[in-house]
C-alpha cells in the first residue's frame, strides 16, 4: 500500500474513532449569530493571568468611549467600568448574565469557563461590547 | 438554529467540489448563514484535528475549535485573503490551543527529532486495515510518538489538507511536512507490521 492510499485509511480510521462531535459543529454554525455589528468594540489591551493555572486573571478593554476591566476567579466575574451606566451583561457563546452598574463596578457569578465578553451601555448610549477573551 | 443536513456526512462531498471560500467569506461577512455554514462543514474536520494534534481533551478541543470559530467571525469584515482562510484558521486554530495548554500549566512536549523507522517499511496488505482492525490501527496509532502522531493527525483531517495549512497548524516548515509525512507513515507501517493481531489474515 503506497502512502496516499495508507493515509487514506488512517483518514477512514480518523472520521470513525474521532469525529468532529455533533455539538461542535452546532457551536460553529451557531457562531456567526453572535456577531455585533451594532456596537462599539472595545479592545483588549491588557490581559495577566495572576497565577499560571488558577488565581484572578486580570483583563482591561478599551473603546473610545468606555473602558472595562474585569478580575476573573471560579466563575465570579467582577468588573470595574468608566464612561458607561445602566447595566452591564455578561455573555458566553452559550448565556447571558445582566448585573447592575453600582458606582462602576458590577459583579456576575456563576460564568461557565470559556469565552466571555462584557456589553454596557456608554453614557451617550452607544452600545459597547468588548472583544471576546478566554475567562 | 442548525440546519438538518449539518449532522449528516456531506461535508465530505467538500473533498471532491471546488469551493469558492472567497464568495463564502464575502457572504457569511452579510449575513449570510448557509454560506457560513459551507465554511463550517468545510474546515471543521481540520479544526478537530488540529485540536487532536495537540492532545486537547474532549472538552478543551471543543473549546478551541469554537474560539477560532468565534474569532472568524470577529474578523470576517477584515480577513484581506479570503482565499487563505484555511491557513488563517489553521494559525488561529494553534494559537487557540497553545494557549489552552498553557492554561493548563501543561508541560510542552518535548521537541525530538522524528527518525528514521528502524526497519524497512514493509508493504501493509489492504485487508488487514478493514474493519474491526482499524479500532487497532487507531491504538496503534495513538502510541506514536509525539511528533510523528502530530503530524498525521493534522493530515488524516477529512477532508485533506494542504501541505501549507499543515504547516501553519504546526508551526513547520511547509518544506518539512512531505518528508516526516513519509517518515512517520513508514514509522506507523512498521509497528502494525509488529502487531501479531494486525497480522492475522481474515
Amino acid at each position: 500500500m503506497n502512502d496516499d492510499d495508507f493515509l487514506d485509511v488512517l483518514r477512514a480510521t480518523a472520521d470513525e474513532f474521532d469525529p468532529v462531535p455533533a455539538g461542535v459543529l452546532r457551536d460553529a454554525s451557531a457562531a456567526l449569530a453572535l456577531r455585533s455589528l451594532d456596537a462599539e468594540l472595545a479592545e483588549l489591551v491588557e490581559s495577566e493571568a495572576l497565577v499560571r493555572g488558577d488565581g484572578p486573571l486580570t483583563l482591561a478593554f478599551e473603546s473610545e468611549r468606555v473602558t472595562v476591566n474585569l478580575e476573573i476567579s471560579d466563575g465570579v466575574v467582577r468588573g470595574l467600568v468608566t464612561g458607561a451606566e445602566g447595566e452591564a451583561v455578561v455573555e458566553t457563546p452559550h448565556s447571558r448574565r445582566a448585573a447592575p452598574i453600582t458606582d462602576g463596578w458590577f459583579t456576575v457569578t456563576d460564568v461557565p469557563s470559556g469565552l466571555v465578553r462584557i456589553r454596557v451601555t456608554a453614557s451617550d448610549g452607544t452600545p459597547v461590547v468588548t472583544r471576546w477573551a478566554r475567562g | 438554529m442548525c440546519p438538518a443536513g449539518h449532522t449528516n456526512q456531506d461535508g465530505v462531498a467538500g473533498h471532491h467540489v471546488h469551493m469558492d471560500i472567497p464568495a463564502l467569506v464575502a457572504a457569511a461577512a452579510r449575513g449570510d448563514q448557509s454560506a457560513w455554514d459551507a465554511l463550517v462543514r468545510q474546515f471543521s474536520g481540520l479544526l478537530w484535528s488540529i485540536a487532536r494534534a495537540y492532545r486537547l481533551s474532549d472538552a478543551d478541543a471543543a473549546d478551541a475549535v469554537q474560539c477560532t470559530w468565534i474569532k472568524l467571525v470577529e474578523h470576517l469584515d477584515r480577513i484581506t485573503e479570503p482565499e487563505r482562510l484555511a491557513g488563517w484558521l489553521s494559525t488561529t486554530a494553534r494559537h487557540e490551543c497553545l494557549q489552552l495548554i498553557r492554561r493548563s500549566g501543561r508541560l510542552p512536549e518535548p521537541a525530538e527529532e522524528i527518525a528514521d523507522s528502524p526497519d524497512p517499511a514493509p508493504a501493509v496488505d489492504h485487508e488487514l486495515l478493514v474493519g474491526e482492525r482499524n479500532a487497532r490501527l487507531w491504538r496503534v496509532f495513538e502510541e506514536l510518538p509525539d511528533r510523528c502522531r502530530r503530524l498525521l493527525r493534522v493530515l488524516m483531517a477529512s477532508p485533506p489538507p494542504a501541505y501549507a495549512d499543515v504547516a501553519l497548524a504546526l508551526d513547520m516548515p511547509v518544506g518539512s511536512i512531505g518528508p516526516n509525512r513519509q517518515r512517520c507513515l513508514g514509522r506507523l507501517k512498521a509497528l502494525v507490521r509488529g502487531d501479531s493481531l494486525l497480522e492475522e489474515r481474515s
